[in-house]
């Protein structure tokens, strides 16, 4: 190389700070300075008079021919393409370098290729990693089980994800850039950026919307959704992103309203009998006692909790024994309907008012699978009724 | 709005809609697609979007210019049916395109 370079220009170039590369247009390499020979651990007369792919190496299934590409891009030092790729390069360790280059041709006293190649390995996986890890949390949020749309400080819809296309029926290419509006019944557009407002100032990071009450959104179809969310803020230089997420209640709200419209309809069978009925555990404790029967015997308003035979209406013997065999006979009677035995009986009771009723008594285990889960005790007052 | 297929080099299928006139390498980062990077953005400048199409597909993708043919040299495991997705741009008659993606992009 000393034959056009004079002493003066090795000591330069020794003394860049980047790694460079002298090559002619048959690939072979003329110099390399003093920190290309860090970079790549050769020395240099390893490498001076042999060709360049004994240092950028072509990979698995690449056509590369890299003396093109060097001589191209000297002819086009601008070209958008030195941005986005980087040639491999070997260091006499094995080790694989991703290496950013620049070029420029030099026409005389011949032609030759000025390279220099800055090691951006680091840099790249770096920014890969980064890249993977926003694809794996996007691909979460994507296909999360809530609905999530983001939008920025002027309430434009910046992520939309499958749920929240499924529930409001847009596309998300539809939506993006739009403003939230778009997905809020009309009467609430006017106050909506006002609790934004109010949220963004908000020492709280996230919390649940619907403080003010419910919370809609608006579909494409014109139906209006009940909605549950909740709201999180996250500032980027200065920039707030506003990531809300929604659950679509209206299955939610429609099961509430078949329970309590069957518990309306139960209540309504219950206390509207004419028989005295009781629904018990199958431990025996007393869960709910009907109208029917506090109209026949009368109070039993503590009655609820307590064990079975243990409630008021039996006949209230003095002799102690006797009452405690009876209670224990009960109390068996109970446990064998508790195994899922039916049991009728005649037996007496004895209301608020001292008066016996006779009653044709009867119960029943209420079955889930094979478990008995709950007993009904049932009775008629026969007292009228003339003996068979 | 055609809908393609994008295979994974693992064999994980995502099927994706994709409006007509975007580019299937949009259609993939839109969606989330792993296995294309599309880094330049779709100037055919960094060879990340690489694919194979199936020889069934080629002709209605369109001959690939000569610049993408360049850029190809970039791209790992390159075979005659390699292509870059974002030079492909979906038409009605790429309903049903399935591309498969390489192992590597960097």
């Amino acid at each position: 190389m000393t034959e056009i370079l004079s002493g003066a220009a090795l000591v330069l170039l020794d003394a860049l700070p980047e790694a460079m590369l002298i090559i002619d247009p048959d690939g072979r390499i003329r110099y390399l300075n003093r920190v290309a020979t860090e970079l790549l651990g050769h020395e240099r007369g390893e490498l001076e008079g042999e060709p360049v792919s004994r240092v950028i190496v072509p990979q698995s299934g690449q056509r590369i021919d890299t003396v093109a590409w060097l001589s191209r891009w000297a002819e086009d030092p601008n070209s958008p393409q030195l941005r986005y790729l980087t040639l491999t390069g070997q260091a006499r360790s094995g080790q694989l370098l991703r290496l950013s280059v620049r070029v420029a041709k030099l026409d005389r006293p011949e032609r030759l290729y000025l390279v220099t190649m800055r090691d951006v390995t680091a840099e790249q996986r770096e920014h890969q990693d980064v890249k993977h890890a926003y694809l794996v949390i996007s691909r979460i949020l994507a296909i999360a089980d809530d609905a999530i749309v983001n939008v920025d400080q002027d309430q434009r819809v910046t992520f939309f994800n499958r749920k929240a296309e499924a529930l409001f029926g847009y596309r998300a290419d539809e939506i993006l850039g739009a403003s939230l509006d778009r997905l809020l019944p009309s009467r609430y557009r006017a106050a909506h950026p006002d609790h934004i407002e109010s949220f963004r100032r908000d020492k709280a990071p996230s919390r649940l919307m619907g403080e003010r009450g419910e919370i809609a959104g608006l579909a494409r179809s014109g139906e209006e959704i009940p909605l549950e969310a909740s709201i999180t803020k996250v500032f980027i230089e200065g920039e707030p992103t506003f990531s809300v997420h929604l659950r679509d209640i209206r299955e939610r709200k429609a099961a509430e309203r078949a329970r309590i419209e069957s518990e309306q309809r139960f209540r309504t069978v219950f206390d509207h009998a004419m028989e005295a009925i009781a629904l018990l555990a199958p431990d025996g404790r007393v869960l709910e006692l009907n109208r029917a029967t506090s109209a026949l015997l009368g109070g039993g308003a503590d009655a609820v909790g307590n064990p079975f035979w243990m409630l008021p209406w039996w006949p209230r013997l003095h002799d102690e024994r006797e009452r405690e065999n009876r209670q224990r006979a009960m109390r068996e009677t109970v446990e064998r309907c508790a195994a899922g035995e039916q049991i009728r009986m005649r037996a007496e009771l004895v209301d608020a008012g001292g008066a016996t009723h006779v009653i044709d008594f009867s119960l029943r285990p209420v079955r889930a699978g094979d478990d008995v889960v709950a007993i009904v005790a049932e009775g008629r007052d026969i007292t009228a009724l003339p003996a068979s | 709005m055609p809908r393609v297929t994008y295979v994974e080099a693992n064999g994980t299928e995502h099927v994706v809609d994709v409006p007509v006139g975007a580019s299937v390498m949009q259609g993939a980062i839109n969606n989330l697609v792993p296995g294309i990077e599309g880094d330049c953005g779709g100037l055919c400048a960094c060879a990340t979007c690489h694919v194979y199409v199936p020889p069934e597909w080629a002709k209605r993708c369109g001959e690939p210019e000569e610049l993408e043919v360049n850029i190809l040299d970039f791209a790992f495991d390159v075979k005659p049916e390699s292509r870059l997705s974002c030079q492909i741009h979906v038409t009605p008659q790429l309903d049903g395109l399935v591309v498969h993606m390489p192992t590597r992009q960097y």
